[in-house]
């Protein structure tokens, strides 16, 4: 059930407003979102608005969510060396630890992670004097009446680290550290120390004309502090164990289905390339999704995966097109419920889905702004441009977050 | 009306402090903050209470420098707030830098606690000081409960019993707490308090948390119970050190995480050293040959880098029947760092082993590390030959010696280069003049004219000391000579870096020697083609001459000295004139001193 809008759905003039990563945090009341101009808005839930009985009042659709925040977080850089520009859009945004009223997020864009506070900060008035001199006595005046407003404040910049485009951020279960990956390595960082981190995942070949996969997303374990997982542009999943060795390049685990000889095409090696990749509830299952498909892993299992849920064949049959338009790389993420039960992705025509853990589709819906259903196209008469690429579930409710180009929708599940 | 004009003027200066403690930019108000002593002093103790602590206490959401400066300079405030009865008001503020998310904050107010603490009053410890270490470990804040770790050990010895109860009941709250970072923290400092508890009170209290914190399932925890056994091993009796530690040091030792085994590689020899003789030559050897092997090559190098020290604990006898056999195999090992590390020390075992196992035993071991393959193991093999020498002198090692160093000397990397320089005077020492003469002169010889501006000073550098070791007539015989040769290089760096060499054997060379030989071969340069050359020329007389002037017979300078300055005081290039100037300043000072 459609819940807020932020954004206007057919704004695509300017590029800077597309979103690029969305977020909500640990406990739920902060839902963070980036977007290609380098900005970050923080949404925070309203408990005081009291819920409507009946959300099927479009009128009287529930403004639960308001923004909180919004800073700007990265600019556009020049690497000097190399002559090329650093784009200022937001790859990955993760929380971290809050800690009283504040709350900490990192943001990355292709080369820099930054962390922020976000919380109320007095404010200063300008040139106030606070000590006077009387008759040859000192006299400290005392604080005026000063504001306090919701800020974000940069605390720390880890840079430097990467050669390559930073895809992941993820915040490791001992609160005190986290990963970053990009394409072809992963840094181990704490999170006082900005100056160094430690390389745990180095896949760049010495001959770089052999270089065959790519890291396209990186997590830490939400439970155990060891275990960290890489999805491939190969269609694999590894885990590694940092306590077996200094270097995870050998991996505890690999997933990986191996191809079927009989499908295979120009086209299925792009198409097997992960585009996200999420630990599920606990962390005994993991959730891949590369173009057509969604897999579920039992951890325990590496032969297989437990289901295969086909999301979108009917773009089988004209992923030519598809490669012409370069929207066969398009990465569409995923959320899990807070239960591991169920899984939400996005797809074209602003549509996403909602699947349930044993294959099923639970809901099947195309954005619009205005509540109520609509009945889904289907996907390969869609409209290419629109898409869905970004979502988020929220760990203590039902609402989820979904971005379409520049604007941002909250659904009730 | 002079004392009120200077009172006013420092009123001004504080007032101004006072002002830029609230300035708009961060760095003012960091600096600024570091003033608090001097404005504590002017406004004295009684407002210093009343008003620069609440103002102090009213900055406290601010920039995390600003607050490290407040952390680090509140000590200042200590002596004016009007005596140890008033120590207790700073506990306020500390309060609430203490729980900052900023872990160097909080550090630095930690650390602040501690002269307030020992400064005050006992009764006051009660008053005050208990009731702020119980809020913070209660606080709901995980970095309020992470400071709180650190301060229990403070001032436990000043308090009563039943104080002391409750602050051990709390600290093993928080041992146990739900936040890791708070785990983390309270093993940390386990030892801090442990070390101030009776061994009974260990017993029956701290022994069940320290066996949860090492059986933690976040590595960082486990990788602190180290630190916690060596501090539980000095506190308590030789039967509890068995039956307690040592089975956790046993289960460190097989830990899953390599982080943890190397946490213990690192401290072994420590913990032998607390542990006892009898528990060392026993189980902890066993460990240290496994820590010695493990799979993990960062392990392999920090237990290596602790062979000698766990050597001296055991006795030679398992020295030589179990640890040595293990070296053998560390020497081979596939990385690198792992044989440098243990190139560092296994020199140190020969005074361990005494002469004749030396020979048999541990000299074919740095024979083999003497030809490695990777220069920093050959560097760390001589950089330690004093220990060799002592024991059995290096005449044993000479033959290899000598190819390893010319190996190294003419390593491609011009850091290796450096590193073997700066040991040559010492192997010089051991090696004697006559083995020197023959198979290293060259060497050092060579190194002056290497392509690295760094190596032809350190080269140069090199023969001054050698020259201040061998003496004046070796230096005359042997390297003057071929310093006069190079003055006729057609490279112009080569004549410069003979310039130089000329110049830093002056300082151990006597004045005659000075005179007659060392001042003609400068003065012969200063009709050198080059300006760079000629510019050298002027900057060594001034050099020498300062550093020498008053030792020159002052006809000699105006002989021979000055006429040569005025040549160059009329040189074409603009530079050279500066520098000969100076000299001729400098000259011209000596002689008039001297007259």
């Amino acid at each position: 059930m459609f819940s807020q809008l932020f954004g206007d759905p057919d704004d695509i003039s300017n590029e800077a407003n597309i979103f690029s990563a969305l977020e909500f945090n640990g406990r739920g009341d902060l839902l963070a979102s980036g977007d290609h101009g380098g900005s970050i808005v923080i949404h925070k839930k309203n408990d005081d608005i009291p819920q409507k009985a009946s959300v099927r009042d479009v009128e009287g659709a529930e403004n639960q969510w308001q923004v909180h925040c919004q800073f700007q977080s990265h600019e556009q850089e020049f690497d000097y060396l190399k002559s090329l520009e650093i784009e200022e859009k937001i790859n990955h945004i993760q929380w971290g630890k809050p800690l009283g009223d504040s709350s900490f997020l990192y943001t990355t864009n292709d080369k820099t992670i930054k962390l922020w506070k976000v919380g109320r900060h007095m404010q200063r008035l300008p040139g106030a004097k606070y000590s006077s001199i009387r008759d040859g006595v000192l006299s400290l005046n005392r604080r005026q009446e000063t504001s306090s407003a919701v800020s974000a404040m940069p605390k720390r910049s880890y840079c430097n680290a990467h050669a390559y485009h930073i895809n992941s951020v993820s915040c490791n279960s001992d609160g005190e550290s986290f990963l970053s990956a990009d394409d072809l390595r992963i840094n181990w960082w704490n999170s006082e120390i900005n100056t160094s981190s430690f390389n745990i995942v180095d896949i760049k070949p010495s001959n770089m004309e052999e270089l065959t996969e790519v890291i396209t997303s990186a997590q830490f374990h939400p439970e155990h502090c060891n275990i960290l997982m890489y999805s491939s542009s190969r269609g694999s999943i590894k885990l590694g164990d940092t306590r077996r060795s200094a270097l995870c390049d050998v991996c505890a685990k690999v997933f990986e289905e191996p191809e079927d000889a009989a499908s295979k095409s120009f086209f299925s090696e792009i198409v097997a390339s992960i585009s996200d990749a999420s630990f599920a509830g606990d962390g005994r299952y993991i959730i891949s999704r590369d173009y057509l498909t969604l897999k579920v892993w039992d951890t325990h299992m590496e032969t297989k995966p437990v289901r295969v849920i086909n999301i979108n064949d009917s773009l089988k049959s004209i992923l030519c097109e598809l490669y012409e338009s370069d929207c066969i790389f398009d990465k569409f993420e995923i959320a899990v419920s807070p239960d591991g039960q169920k899984i939400l992705t996005g797809s074209y025509g602003n549509q996403f889905s909602v699947w349930n853990k044993a294959g099923y589709a639970e809901h099947s819906i195309e954005l619009q702004s205005s509540g109520g259903r609509s009945r889904t196209r289907d996907a390969a008469e869609a409209d290419f441009d629109k898409k869905v690429l970004h979502c988020a579930w929220n760990p203590s409710s039902n609402t989820i977050a979904l971005t379409a180009q520049a604007a941002l929708y909250l659904y009730k599940v | 009306m002079e004392k009120n004009k200077s009172d006013s003027a420092d009123l001004y200066q504080i007032s101004l402090l006072i002002d830029q403690l609230r300035h708009d930019d961060p760095q003012i108000r960091a600096n600024a903050t570091k003033n608090i002593g001097s404005i504590a002093k002017a406004l004295g103790p009684e407002r210093t209470r009343s008003e620069l602590i609440p103002f102090i206490n009213e900055s406290t959401d601010d920039d995390d420098d600003v607050l490290l400066a407040i952390a680090e300079n509140i000590g200042d405030i200590q002596s004016h707030v009007g005596g140890a009865e008033f120590y207790y008001t700073l506990l306020e503020p500390i309060e609430l830098l203490a729980i900052v998310e900023d872990g160097s904050v909080r550090d630095a107010a930690v650390k602040a606690v501690i002269p307030i603490v020992d400064g005050m009053p006992d009764d006051h410890l009660l008053t005050h000081f208990v009731p702020f270490v119980s809020k913070l470990a209660l606080k709901d804040w995980f970095t309020s409960r992470i400071s709180a770790t650190a301060l229990f050990h403070i001032a436990y010895s000043r308090l009563p019993s039943h104080v002391q109860k409750e602050f051990r009941a709390l600290f093993s709250r928080l041992c146990a707490d739900d936040t890791p970072m708070v785990r983390r923290m309270a093993a940390k400092h386990f030892g801090d308090l442990a070390s101030r508890m009776s061994a009974p009170e260990i017993q029956d209290e701290l022994l069940a948390p320290f066996k949860k914190l090492a059986v933690d399932e976040q590595d960082s925890v486990r990788i602190q119970s180290v630190g916690i056994c060596i501090a539980l091993a000095e506190a308590l009796p030789a039967e509890l050190r068995m039956s307690e530690v040592l089975p956790v040091v046993l289960s460190i030792a097989s830990d899953r995480s390599w982080r943890v085994r190397w946490s213990l590689a690192v401290k072994i020899a420590e913990l032998g050293n607390v542990m006892g003789q009898q528990v060392t030559n026993n189980s902890l050897c066993e460990c240290y040959e496994n820590l010695l092997r493990d799979q993990e090559a960062e392990v392999r190098s920090a237990a290596a880098g602790n062979i000698s020290k766990m050597c001296s604990l055991v006795r030679k006898d398992i020295t030589i029947s179990r640890i040595l056999p293990v070296v053998n195999h560390i020497i081979t090992d596939s990385s690198d760092h792992t044989r440098a590390s243990c190139a560092l020390v296994i020199n140190d075992l020969a005074s361990l082993l005494g002469r004749d196992d030396t020979v048999e035993n541990l000299l074919p071991m740095l024979l083999q590390l003497l030809r490695d393959d990777s220069s920093d193991v050959r560097l760390n093999i001589i950089a330690n030959l004093d220990a060799i020498n002592a024991v059995i002198g290096v005449e044993l090692l000479s033959q290899s010696l000598l190819p390893a160093i010319v190996d190294l000397a003419e390593d491609s990397k011009w850091r290796v280069r450096f590193a073997i320089i700066e040991h040559i005077p010492r192997i010089a020492n051991q090696l004697g003049c006559s083995f020197f003469n023959d198979k290293l002169n060259n060497l050092c010889m060579t190194w002056l004219g290497d392509d690295v501006y760094s190596i032809r000073r350190a080269a140069a550098n090199n023969l001054c000391k050698l020259s201040a070791q061998f003496g004046e007539e070796w230096a005359k015989e042997q390297i003057i000579p071929r310093i006069e040769r190079m003055h006729t290089h057609t490279n112009y760096l080569q004549r410069m870096t003979a310039l130089y060499g000329i110049q830093v054997l002056a300082t151990s060379l006597s004045q005659t020697t000075v005179e007659e030989v060392i001042v003609p071969l400068i003065l012969h340069m200063a009709s050198d083609a080059v300006p760079n050359v000629r510019l050298t020329v002027a900057r060594t007389l001034n050099d020498i001459v300062s550093s020498k002037g008053e030792k020159f017979r002052s006809s000699f300078l105006t002989s021979c000295i000055q006429p040569a300055l005025m040549t160059l005081l009329d040189d074409s290039d603009r530079d050279v004139r500066f520098y000969a100037r100076q000299a001729s300043d400098g000259v011209t000072a000596v002689v008039g001193g001297a007259q």
